[in-house]
């Protein structure tokens, strides 16, 4: 009869066992930081550029709010993090009125939102502000970056063709991904797995 | 739906002005051994070094919790040869992310919640690529004893992960993260989302779980 103890020292002495004496990830990982910090900046002047298109109309608001945590892009989407974000659900499922094909479809009784926006280049069509860090996950979608946007309600805003920026209050969970110049949104799944073996087709 | 809204405006305003006041290189050279004023620091201080720019001080807290990462990456991801690259990516994602801690936890505990998430989200890629395949335990381990017991020790271990890979993903996870990687209950607890009753009642339950699987395979043994 093995005891509990004796469980606990053999999973003990298996971490002891485990080799990594000869692993030094700090030189690593600052390099990696570097490199991507270097990507980083330079897309987040291209989409700037953009941006700065509208901040003559945005800095007229008063309560323009001066706290960004994290901020988060693809060519064609941006997501911030904003602490102070609280905002209600919305009522079913968000159709994007912006330029690209809205898709609703039934799977396991569940409406699924499937859009396509097609992004300029470089160009940010597509805004999200969330409450949290940890609404944001970074994943990988048929080998492409993207996010996975969970937990509690989150915003989402779009350039509308006429150039004005419309927003939505999401309630239900978001995976996107950027695909050439299209922004792709699944929206409805409450797992990541789920999400994913439907984009797989599986 | 509103048009024009002014909080998504406002928010847009301040990406765009991001780079007004982004932070200046500080990456001239990576060093290998930190500054010895750094490993008195605490990692709060250092945290709000590295967001200040300080590259040193990120290195010192990769530095201080890489074993413990990659102990977890390893039982979380079932491999000690994909940890590395995994605890790398939790912790570039760590550097990208600092502005986002909110000091209800340790800096540890939260660097290490990057870590699982990134594990995590490392099995669901390699589970769908090898969908019809089974995944085996890749957790390589040195000897620690002398040459008379090395062979008695290794198939101990072999049978030890064998069992953990049988236990279902929660069990495992538990056992792991506190035993193999050396987690506390509380960090458990914070990396995992839950509360620490739920660790303590699961890390008991997952026990027996693996005192049955690993009893179970013994009496399999002897019966052939």
């Amino acid at each position: 009869m093995i005891d509990h103890s004796d469980l606990v020292e053999r999973l003990e002495l298996l971490g002891d066992a485990m080799n990594f004496d000869d692993v030094d990830l700090a030189g690593a990982v600052l390099v990696d930081v570097r490199e991507r910090r270097s990507r980083v900046r330079a897309r987040r002047w291209l989409v700037a550029a953009g941006v700065l298109l509208v901040v003559g109309a945005v800095a007229s608001y008063p309560d323009s709010r001066q706290a960004v945590a994290r901020w988060f892009g693809f060519d064609s989407l941006s997501v911030e993090v904003d602490p102070e974000l609280s905002v209600p659900a919305a009522e079913g499922p968000f159709e994007a009125a912006g330029p690209g094909e809205t898709l609703v479809v039934d799977v396991d009784g569940r409406p699924i939102t499937v859009s396509t926006v097609v992004g300029r280049l470089n160009t940010a069509v597509v805004a999200k502000t969330v409450g949290s860090i940890d609404q944001i996950e970074e994943v990988t979608v048929q080998g492409r970056d993207g996010l996975w946007i969970s937990g509690a309600p989150h915003q989402v805003g779009y350039e509308s063709p006429d150039g004005s920026i419309v927003v939505e209050r999401v309630a239900q969970n978001t995976l996107v991904w950027q695909s050439g110049d299209v922004l792709v949104r699944v929206e409805g799944f409450v797992e990541l797995s789920d999400a994913l073996a439907f984009v797989d087709g599986t | 739906m509103t048009r024009d809204n002014p909080g998504l405006a406002g928010s847009l305003f301040v990406v765009g002005t991001l780079e007004l006041v982004a932070v200046s290189e500080g990456y001239q050279t990576v060093s290998s051994m930190p500054p010895a004023d750094l490993t008195e620091c605490d990692d709060v201080v250092l945290l709000s070094r590295s967001r200040g720019g300080d590259v040193a001080a990120f290195g010192e807290l990769v530095r201080r919790h890489q074993d413990a990462a990659l102990r977890l990456a390893a039982v979380i991801g079932g491999s000690t040869e994909e940890a590395k690259d995994i605890v790398q990516d939790a912790f570039v994602s760590v550097h990208g992310s600092l502005a986002s801690y909110r000091g209800t936890g340790s800096v540890r505990s939260w660097m290490l919640r990057v870590v699982a998430n990134h594990a995590k989200n490392h099995v669901r890629s390699q589970t769908r690529r090898r969908r019809r395949d089974d995944r085996h335990a890749r957790l390589n381990t040195r000897p620690l004893e002398g040459a008379d017991v090395l062979a008695e020790g290794a198939l101990e271990r072999e049978a030890l992960i064998a069992a953990l890979h049988r236990l279902s993903r929660d069990d495992r996870d538990v056992l792991g993260s506190r035993f193999v990687a050396g987690l506390s209950e509380a960090e458990c607890a914070e990396v995992f989302g839950v509360a620490l009753g739920t660790v303590k009642s699961r890390t008991s339950r997952a026990l027996g779980r693996l005192r049955y699987e690993l009893e179970s395979n013994e009496a399999t043994e002897v019966r052939q």
